[in-house]
């Protein structure tokens, strides 16, 4: 992928077209997801978490995804990870099918264009916060995959605002220092797209903007497409997209024409 | 409360089982090592001392070469004897059907038994020769049972001087002869070596002994002086060519037992210490791993208001429900394996009954042992339940405090891999658990060398024995010392070759007030089928001035390379010399005195002495060979180098087959469990790290590798430091029991053994690894994404 300045495309709410699914012009849609149902069993409950999702999703979009807890965002967001499989539909990631990877392809798929952040950062105590990105770009330089150089991991580290703790370990930075390690780790291979799941779900409101503003800095800079989930509204302001769950469906689908700043986002 | 808590230790222990065998196997190697080695120290010396008292068993012996039966009423007057017997006993060559060698029988002559009468015989089968009855012999059990022989068959030797046909009546063990052992042997060898009890008076004629005997055995009054006793008996028999007498201490079955029971108290000394130490190790690990996990369950109980006496309760049971299985499973491995033992050494030791039995002393010690263990590896735990403060346990451990160290500083640029650091930082990060992981994985490969390195160290004594000391066809014992026209006749008979003299003499050496029994030999420089050959394969020059002495006589006597040591010649004349030890040899057999050949007859102060005769046979004539030796009267015993060697290998592989079994069982389950061990708490510890970097785009395989160099790491770290450990083990072994009078063994570890050294716990490692992997490809990667724990 290039590193461009992002052309942002802004789109009206659509209410002809399902819910979720945007037609787009000249671009075809990163993911794109038709029919998206996920049961599974809890003991004796069959819990219906997704239920008959259609979802496009496009390069360069800083998506919201809200709902209260249950609503199905997390099981969303783990499949368009490959983490999970869906009990019905399909998934594209642009023209691979992720219902139909096994294993071996979705580690690969994850390795080579998926960026994760977790809410609770998940870095390894054990290496250095330059060593922690550069675990990642050194397995994505083993793939051998052509075209796309990593980027250096104390250039990313700067880039979220860390260029001065390249030797710390996890334990010796805060909360959200140890975020935005994460978020450097996920970027610094340029990843086709971001997945966050409650990025600032364990920070208080200032750490929890820092992160924010490293997340939309990443993606204005790379034009990565970005998925946060979240059930907290307030992000929602700083989205290009929000889009609402509710049991398991997509209740809602908004464009944001002007996006704040995000030292403006009060919660 | 307290039953909702056991419904919890339950769950636990079914999520924990993998971890929880591990412990158990350990243990059980343990205590079955204990049980059943502690159970035959009892049940061998419970039957030696039956036995010892059942049979009578004397407690001073001596042979003289020829003494009247007039002189037996002032021997019997000595004070301090409480009863004195004396008999005739003589080795002659026998002819075995079926049988192609010669065999060696010692044929004592013995009485009916009466009241008090020594050296009982206990019939196995048929009856004792009737008094008076004219060749009619009883059989050693294992000479029988060796040659399938029993009442009813006919054995030819000449006796005396002329053939006589042998009928077997019986079969009988006694406790003079629980170990059948060639004068000069190292191994026993049942076929061809053996006890014929004849009738005292027909034996006494048979060698033309009549009212005369040339052994003598005694039991001591209570209080009574042992040295006192013998001091007196040698003055008297002197004159009647003594050997010297010697008390139990000394004879040689008696020797061997005990010997056997000293091996068997130091090893279920040092074995369960070892298998129990690693148990206590990896109960502190297990427990450890589960309270980290459970902190917060910890903290809620604490805030209810559990008192910590009920959770200590708790997670004690935790730590001592694999400790008490594997204890109960070791229990009975160790009863199961004691039975084997019993019917080894039942192979070797003749006793009336040998039987592995419970002992509940040893049971008991046994269980409190494993409770001690699970004790002091749960201790750390526990004690960490006990400070754990409410609140905070409630909360999350924090992240692990990781800082730069001794890797960073000594990694190259090819360890700068973030993978490398993460495995090798993981290790560092707890250096005494990394270390008493790699010691546990080391001491898999030590328990192997110390196993089979015995394989080595035999099969360097074979070597040393049968190719390098001994490589004549035959060798033949004289009754009587004869001249060096005695060799002439040997050279006559059919297919002989090359005819080496052995010249030896019965001394008695002695160094201050310490003295020991053995044979002064004239080495000849040239001598080609039978050599002096220390413990290394090494021809031995023999020192031109001065005596060289076996390394081991000169250990017990005090004597060292200058110093004088006193020579009795045992042969009737009691000639004294003394003379400089010129040298010391590491011999095998050890107890020899050896000067050269052409130095012994002005040392005896007789002319030409030759005690026996080393012949070098073509293998078409030894048949008839064979026949012409056995009925030559004056030769006492023949011994072949092949049926020796023969019966060295029988005697070993059968012995080592069981143990080597047994040590390999236990050295692999060590090593699996320790692995499987690190590679559980890696994976727990490590699990949501993992999990991260599957997500994150790791392959399985990839995160796989993280945790196998980090189980890898420490093998290599612990195998090698296990190959050391082992080899002081077997050092130690080599210097305990390897290095006494009977018999010296050198210190050999060869490669195959260092490899199956390193093989056993590599493989019982990989086999571990099995479950962890399966384990690890079932990650939870959705799951990590939400839980911090």
């Amino acid at each position: 992928m290039q590193v461009s300045l992002t052309i942002t495309r802004r789109f009206s709410y659509a209410p002809a077209r399902p819910i979720g699914v945007t037609s787009e012009v000249n671009n075809e849609p990163i993911f794109h997801a038709r029919g998206l149902s996920k049961s599974y069993q809890m003991g004796e409950v069959e819990v219906h978490a997704l239920r008959g999702v259609d979802l496009d999703l496009f390069e360069s979009e800083f998506v919201v995804i809200l709902g209260p807890s249950g609503s199905g965002k997390s099981t969303l967001l783990n499949i368009l990870g490959g983490l999970d499989a869906p009990t019905a539909g399909a998934v594209r990631f642009r023209d691979h099918s992720l219902t139909d990877a096994d294993e071996r392809e979705l580690t690969r798929y994850r390795r080579e264009h998926v960026g994760f952040v977790f809410q609770f950062y998940n870095l390894i105590p054990s290496l250095t916060a330059y060593e922690n990105v550069a675990l990642i770009t050194s397995l994505v330089g083993e793939s051998g995959q052509a075209g796309r150089p990593s980027a250096d991991p104390a250039a990313t580290l700067s880039l979220v605002g860390l260029g001065e703790r390249l030797d710390s370990f996890p334990a010796q930075l805060s909360g959200g220092e140890q975020q935005r390690v994460a978020i450097a780790r996920a970027v610094a291979k340029r990843p086709d797209v971001l997945l966050c799941d409650e990025p600032t779900g364990a920070l208080d409101v200032e750490t929890g903007k820092l992160v924010l503003e490293a997340l939309r800095r990443v993606n204005r800079e790379f034009g990565t497409l970005t998925v946060v989930i979240t059930h907290n509204a307030s992000v929602a302001s700083m989205a290009d997209r929000v889009l609402r769950l509710r049991n398991g469906q997509i209740v809602g689908d908004e464009r944001n024409a002007n996006p704040v700043a995000t030292e403006e986002l009060v919660w | 409360m307290r039953r909702y808590l056991d419904r919890k230790l339950l769950r636990d222990l079914r999520k924990n089982l993998g971890a929880l065998i591990a412990i158990a196997v350990v243990v059980a190697c343990g205590v079955s090592a204990f049980v059943s080695m502690r159970s035959m120290v009892r049940v061998l010396s419970d039957a030696q001392r039956d036995y010892y008292e059942l049979a009578r068993f004397p407690q001073v012996f001596a042979q003289v070469r020829r003494a009247p039966d007039s002189e037996l009423q002032a021997l019997r007057a000595l004070p301090g004897v409480a009863r004195l017997e004396a008999r005739v006993a003589n080795e002659v060559v026998l002819r075995i059907p079926g049988q192609r060698e010669p065999a060696t029988a010692r044929i004592v002559g013995t009485r009916p038994p009466s009241n008090g009468t020594l050296n009982h015989l206990v019939l196995r089968e048929g009856r004792l020769p009737y008094p008076g009855e004219a060749d009619a012999v009883v059989m050693s059990e294992g000479f029988a049972r060796a040659t399938d022989l029993g009442p009813g068959a006919v054995l030819r030797a000449v006796v005396g001087s002329r053939w006589h046909e042998l009928r077997v009546v019986g079969i009988a063990v006694t406790a003079e002869y629980t170990y059948e052992l060639r004068p000069g042997d190292m191994l026993p060898d049942p076929a061809r070596y053996g006890i014929l009890w004849m009738d005292a008076e027909r034996t006494a004629a048979a060698f033309g002994m009549e009212h005369a005997w040339n052994e003598v055995q005694l039991t001591l009054m209570a209080g009574a002086s042992e040295r006192a006793v013998i001091d007196a008996l040698d003055r008297r028999l002197a004159e009647f060519g003594s050997l010297g007498a010697y008390s139990r201490d000394l004879h040689p079955a008696h020797r061997f037992v005990s010997e056997e029971i000293r091996q068997n108290r130091t090893f279920a000394a040092v074995m369960p210490l070892i298998f129990l130490g690693v148990a206590a190790f990896l109960v502190h690990t297990v427990l450890g791993r589960v309270v980290s996990q459970q902190r917060d369950q910890i903290g809620t109980l604490k805030a209810f208001g559990v008192p910590s006496s009920e959770l200590l309760r708790h997670y004690m049971l935790f730590a001592l429900a694999p400790v008490l299985a594997g204890t109960l499973a070791g229990s009975g491995l160790g009863l199961w394996l004691a039975g084997g033992l019993a019917r080894l050494y039942a192979e070797f030791y003749r006793f009336p009954e040998l039987h592995g039995r419970l002992v509940p002393g040893v049971l008991a010690f046994a269980a409190a042992l494993g409770i001690v263990s699970a004790l002091l590896g749960a201790l750390g735990a526990l004690r960490r339940i006990l400070a754990m403060p409410p609140a905070e346990s409630m909360r999350p451990e924090p992240p692990a405090s990781y800082a730069r160290g001794i890797i960073d500083r000594v990694a190259g640029p090819r360890l700068r891999s973030p993978v490398v650091l993460m495995v090798l930082r993981g290790l560092t990060h707890r250096p005494w658990r990394t270390a008493l992981g790699a010691f546990g994985i080391g001491l898999g490969a030590a328990v192997v060398i110390t196993g089979t390195f015995g394989f080595d160290s035999v099969g360097r004594m074979r070597f040393v024995l049968f190719e390098r000391a001994l490589r004549s066809d035959v060798s033949v014992t004289f009754a009587e010392a004869q001249g060096s026209a005695a060799l002439h006749a040997l050279s006559a008979l059919p297919g002989v070759g090359r005819v080496e003299p052995v010249r030896s003499v019965a001394v008695r050496m002695r160094h201050g007030h310490r003295s020991r029994q053995g044979a002064l030999v004239g080495v000849e420089p040239d001598a080609r089928l039978r050599q002096v050959v220390d413990l290394d394969a090494r021809t031995v020059r023999i020192a031109p001035a001065g005596v060289t002495l076996s390394a081991s006589v000169a250990r017990v006597l005090g004597l060292g390379v200058g110093d004088v040591v006193d020579i009795e010649f045992l042969d009737g004349r009691r000639r004294r010399i003394s003379m400089p030890v010129g040298a010391l040899v590491d011999d095998m057999a050890g107890g020899s005195a050896y000067v050269d050949a052409a130095m012994l007859p002005a040392l005896v102060g007789v002319g030409d002495i030759v005690s026996g005769a080393e012949l070098a046979v073509a293998p078409e004539a030894l048949d008839a060979l064979y026949e012409r030796l056995a009925a030559s009267p004056n030769v006492r015993s023949v011994a072949v180098r092949s049926a020796l060697r023969r019966s060295f290998d029988e005697t070993l592989s059968q012995n080592f087959a069981i143990v080597l079994t047994m040590l390999v069982i236990f050295a692999g389950a060590l090593a699996a469990a320790t692995v499987y061990n690190a590679g559980r708490v890696a994976l727990s510890e490590r699990s949501r790290d993992l999990a991260s970097l599957r997500v994150l785009g790791f392959s399985r395989g990839e995160v796989a590798r993280i945790l196998f160099g980090e189980l890898s790491v420490l093998a290599v770290m612990g195998i090698p430091v296990g190959i050391g450990i082992g080899i002081a083990f077997a050092a130690a072994i080599v210097a305990s029991f390897g290095n006494n009078e009977l018999f010296r063994m050198p210190l050999v570890v060869g490669p195959l053994t260092v490899a199956a050294g390193i093989a056993v716990p590599v493989i019982a490692g990989a086999l571990a690894y099995v479950p962890l992997r399966r384990r690890l490809d079932e990650l939870d990667l959705i799951g990590v994404l939400k839980t911090r724990e």
